[in-house]
């Protein structure tokens, strides 16, 4: 990865398309804060999402081996609970670190930038 | 704040809620129980020994000695495990987890220190008080070990309130305040780790 990233600085292979998206990035950074999970519904108020997308998008995150969905009864009413597992913490911090890699690497541009534009000479 | 630094700071906040609600796997089960087993083993030699239990300071000092040794002994192993378990989490859950025990261990040594040089005829307080800060540690550390570990932190609390009551006054503490308190705690603790193991969940 290291020589990768010497090859091709600004690859980010990093960067799974599994969590680079907006609403499943919403999801899984409202289960990194809830170990014992979320109940669907309120899953569905934080992300502000309806129930359709909510679900299409736990179904990519759970094909991939990311949250795991348990359905029970709270009293008599149906409850599905979704939490993050092991394997989706562990990809999920990686690909926070690739994220944050990219970020530093566009303060470092713009700071270039900036000291560049202020040579005497630059237009 | 620039919108760049705003984003960073955002992923600082979410790594650090992953820490802190991911359990710490970093404890090899057979290296807790053998940090037990050198206590139990201690105290035995001591109590063999009796020259070395008489003596206040080389009575702590053995003691002090055995808790840097079990201490690198668990670091070593925890800093490899989680290196390999936790990837790129494991720093921060290296960290988050030394917060938990540093002041715990810090306090211990400070006391240590000041009880033999200054007040040595009152160092039979020391085993209880060493107790009851390990298990307020444990208990710190709580959600970032398996639930089981309660029990743990409970039977630390108990041994250094009971080792408190039974050495008050006493010129000397006998090895076996400490070495059944740490002796068995350390393989309770060991216990729990291998059955959080076995779990796959940590319990």
């Amino acid at each position: 990865m290291a020589e990768g990233r010497k090859t091709a600085p600004f690859a980010f292979e990093g960067l799974d398309r599994v969590f680079h998206e907006k609403a499943r990035l919403g999801i899984l950074t409202s289960l990194a804060g809830h170990p014992n999970g979320l109940g669907f519904t309120e899953l569905r108020q934080l992300c502000g999402l309806t129930d359709g997308n909510l679900s299409r998008h736990m179904q990519v995150l759970e094909e991939a081996g990311l949250v795991e969905l348990t359905k029970g009864y709270e009293g008599k009413r149906p409850h599905t609970s979704c939490k993050l597992t092991e394997q989706g913490r562990l990809r999920f911090t990686e690909y926070l670190g690739v994220l944050e890699q990219v970020l530093r690497d566009a303060a470092k541009a713009a700071r270039q930038t900036e000291k560049r534009s202020l040579l005497p000479g630059a237009t | 704040m620039t919108d760049i630094e705003s984003a960073l700071s955002d992923i600082s906040r979410i790594r650090d809620q992953l820490a802190a609600s991911t359990r710490f796997q970093g404890f090899t089960p057979a290296v807790i129980a053998s940090t037990g087993c050198l206590a139990i083993a201690l105290a035995a030699l001591q109590t063999v020994r009796s020259d070395l239990a008489q003596d206040p300071p080389l009575f702590f000092v053995a003691w002090i000695l055995l808790a840097l040794i079990c201490a690198c002994l668990i670091a070593t192993d925890a800093i490899a495990r989680a290196r390999r378990l936790h990837r790129a989490m494991a720093d921060t859950m290296l960290n988050t987890t030394l917060r938990h025990f540093l002041p715990v261990c810090a306090a211990g040594g400070v006391m240590a220190f000041v009880l033999l040089t200054r007040a040595p005829q009152a160092a039979w307080v020391l085993p209880g008080l060493w107790q009851i800060l390990v298990s307020i540690g444990v208990f710190a550390a709580l959600s970032n070990l398996p639930r089981r570990t309660v029990i743990v932190a409970g039977w630390y609390f108990l041994c250094g309130s009971v080792s408190l009551t039974l050495a008050s006054g006493n010129e000397h503490a006998s090895p076996w305040m400490m070495g059944l308190p740490f002796g068995f705690g350390q393989l309770l603790a060991a216990l729990v780790f291998h059955d959080a193991c076995k779990r796959g969940a940590h319990g």
